[in-house]
C-alpha cells in the first residue's frame, strides 16, 4: 500500500506546489474581483493582488504541512515511514488525512492575520454599517457547520453504547468522550473565529478599499469554512465507520455507504465552499431589513 | 457613512461619536430604522475602549436618536429631541463644513472662524 501512495505523493505535491507558484495576473485577479462583485481601483488592486498570491501560498503549504507532519512523527516515535496512512509496517492510519485539511486551514487563517491594514492612529475612522457573519458567509454554511459538528459528536458518543465484536479494539471511553468534546470544541471554535475574522477593525474610508477589505475577509472566513466541513465531513466518515463495526446488523448494512459518501464530500467540499464566490452584503444596502428589524 | 474620531482634538471621543451620528440622523444620511455596528464592532474599529463607544450609545438614546433592542442592536429612531436647524440653514452650513475640510481645517478651527464670522455679521 505505501509504495503506491509514496509514488502519488512525490508526483502530486510537486505538481501542487508548481501551482501554488503560478503568477497571479491581472486576468486572474480580475476573473476573482468581479466573481466577488469587486470593482478594481488602482487602490485596492495591490492589496487583492497581494493577497490572492499570499493566501495560495499559505493554504498549498499548510496542507503539505498537514500532509507530513504524521510522515515526520511516524519517522521521529516508531522508525516507520507513514504517508496519507499508508505505514511501511503494514498498517493503514486514514485519519491521517484530516491533517491536510487542518494546515489547510491553519494556512488561510494565516493569510487573513498576515494581511496588513493601515491603521492612522491619530485619526481612527470606521464604517458605520454593522459586519456580521451572515453578510459574509452563507447563512446555511455556518449552519451546516453546526450541524455537522453536533452529528459527528452524537455519533461518537453512540458508539459508546453500542455493542463490539471482541477481535475489534474499541477505544476507552474516555478517549471516545475527549473525541467527541475535541469535535465539539472545535464546531464552536471554527464560528468563532469566523465572526472574530468578521469583526476585525476595518480601518479604510476609501469606499474601494473597504469593498476589497470585504471581499478579501469572505474569501477568508469560506476558505476556513471549506476546510472546517471537510474536516467535520472527514471525521463523520470515520465515524461511520466506527458504527458500521459494531454488532448491530442494522447499522453494518447501512452505514457504509453514508461513510462513503462523507469521506467524498470532504475531498471536494474544501474546493467548493472555500473557494465560492460571495458578494459581501452589508446592512445598510437593504432598508427594509434594518428598517424591519 | 463614515466615522472619524481625531485623537487630537479638544473635543472628547465619545461626543464626536455622538456629534457625528446626529449629524447623520439630521442630514438624512442615516434613515430611521437604520441598525447602528455593535458597540465591540465600532471601538474595535476606531480603536477605543467599548466603554467610550457605550456612552456615546447611552448619550444617543438619551437624546432620542437611537433605541437599544438588546440583541438586535442599536436602531436609529430619529432627529435628536430639541430643536434642528431648518433645511436651508443645513444646507448652508454644510456647503461651510466642505470648503472648510478642503481647506485642511478640523471641526475646531471650522467652529471658532464661524464664530468670528458670525460676530463680524453683528458689527
Amino acid at each position: 500500500m505505501l509504495a503506491p501512495v509514496l509514488v502519488v505523493t512525490i508526483i502530486v505535491v510537486p505538481w501542487v506546489v508548481y501551482r501554488a507558484y503560478r503568477e497571479v495576473d491581472d486576468g486572474f485577479v480580475a476573473e476573482w474581483a468581479g466573481a466577488h462583485g469587486l470593482a478594481l481601483s488602482p487602490e485596492n488592486r495591490p492589496m487583492v493582488s497581494w493577497y490572492l498570491r499570499t493566501a495560495r501560498l499559505l493554504r498549498t503549504w499548510g496542507a503539505i504541512g498537514g500532509l507530513l507532519l504524521p510522515t515526520f512523527c511516524a519517522l521521529a516515535w516508531s522508525d516507520h515511514l507513514e504517508i496519507l496512512g499508508a505505514d511501511s509496517g503494514g498498517g493503514v492510519n486514514p485519519g491521517d488525512a484530516m491533517w491536510i485539511f487542518v494546515g489547510y486551514l491553519v494556512g488561510a487563517l494565516y493569510a487573513e492575520l498576515a494581511l496588513v491594514r493601515p491603521v492612522d492612529q491619530a485619526r481612527r475612522s470606521a464604517s458605520l454599517v454593522p459586519r456580521r457573519l451572515d453578510d459574509y458567509l452563507a447563512r446555511r454554511v455556518w449552519l451546516a457547520q453546526r450541524w455537522l459538528g453536533g452529528v459527528v459528536a452524537l455519533g461518537i458518543l453512540v458508539s459508546l453504547a453500542l455493542p463490539y465484536d471482541e477481535r475489534f479494539t474499541v477505544p476507552s471511553w474516555v478517549a471516545t468522550v475527549t473525541f467527541a468534546a475535541f469535535v465539539a470544541a472545535f464546531t464552536a471554535g471554527l464560528e468563532g473565529v469566523q465572526r472574530w475574522l468578521v469583526r476585525r477593525p476595518q480601518p479604510f474610508t476609501d469606499p474601494s478599499l473597504m469593498a476589497a477589505d470585504d471581499a478579501i475577509r469572505s474569501q477568508s472566513v469560506h476558505s476556513l469554512a471549506g476546510a472546517g466541513v471537510s474536516l467535520l465531513l472527514f471525521m463523520g466518515g470515520g465515524v461511520c465507520v466506527l458504527l458500521a463495526a459494531s454488532d448491530l446488523a442494522v447499522l453494518r448494512w447501512t452505514m457504509w455507504l453514508p461513510a462513503v459518501v462523507a469521506t467524498v464530500l470532504a475531498l471536494v467540499a474544501c474546493q467548493y465552499v472555500g473557494h465560492r464566490a460571495w458578494r459581501v452584503r452589508r446592512r445598510a444596502d437593504r432598508p427594509s431589513e434594518t428598517a424591519s428589524a | 457613512m463614515i466615522l472619524e474620531v481625531d485623537s487630537r482634538s479638544t473635543v472628547p471621543p465619545y461626543e464626536q461619536l455622538r456629534q457625528q451620528v446626529s449629524a447623520l440622523v439630521v442630514g438624512g444620511v442615516l434613515a430611521v430604522g437604520a441598525r447602528l455596528p455593535s458597540i465591540r464592532q465600532l471601538a474595535n474599529d476606531l480603536g477605543l475602549a467599548g466603554g467610550t463607544v457605550a456612552r456615546a450609545y447611552r448619550e444617543l438614546e438619551s437624546d432620542g436618536v437611537v433605541t437599544t433592542h438588546g440583541r438586535h442592536g442599536t436602531i436609529v429612531a430619529g432627529p435628536p429631541h430639541g430643536p434642528s436647524p431648518s433645511p436651508g440653514l443645513l444646507a448652508a452650513a454644510r456647503r461651510f463644513a466642505a470648503e472648510a475640510r478642503e481647506a485642511g481645517a478640523n471641526l475646531d478651527d471650522a467652529v471658532a472662524a464661524l464664530h468670528v464670522a458670525y460676530n463680524l455679521g453683528r458689527i
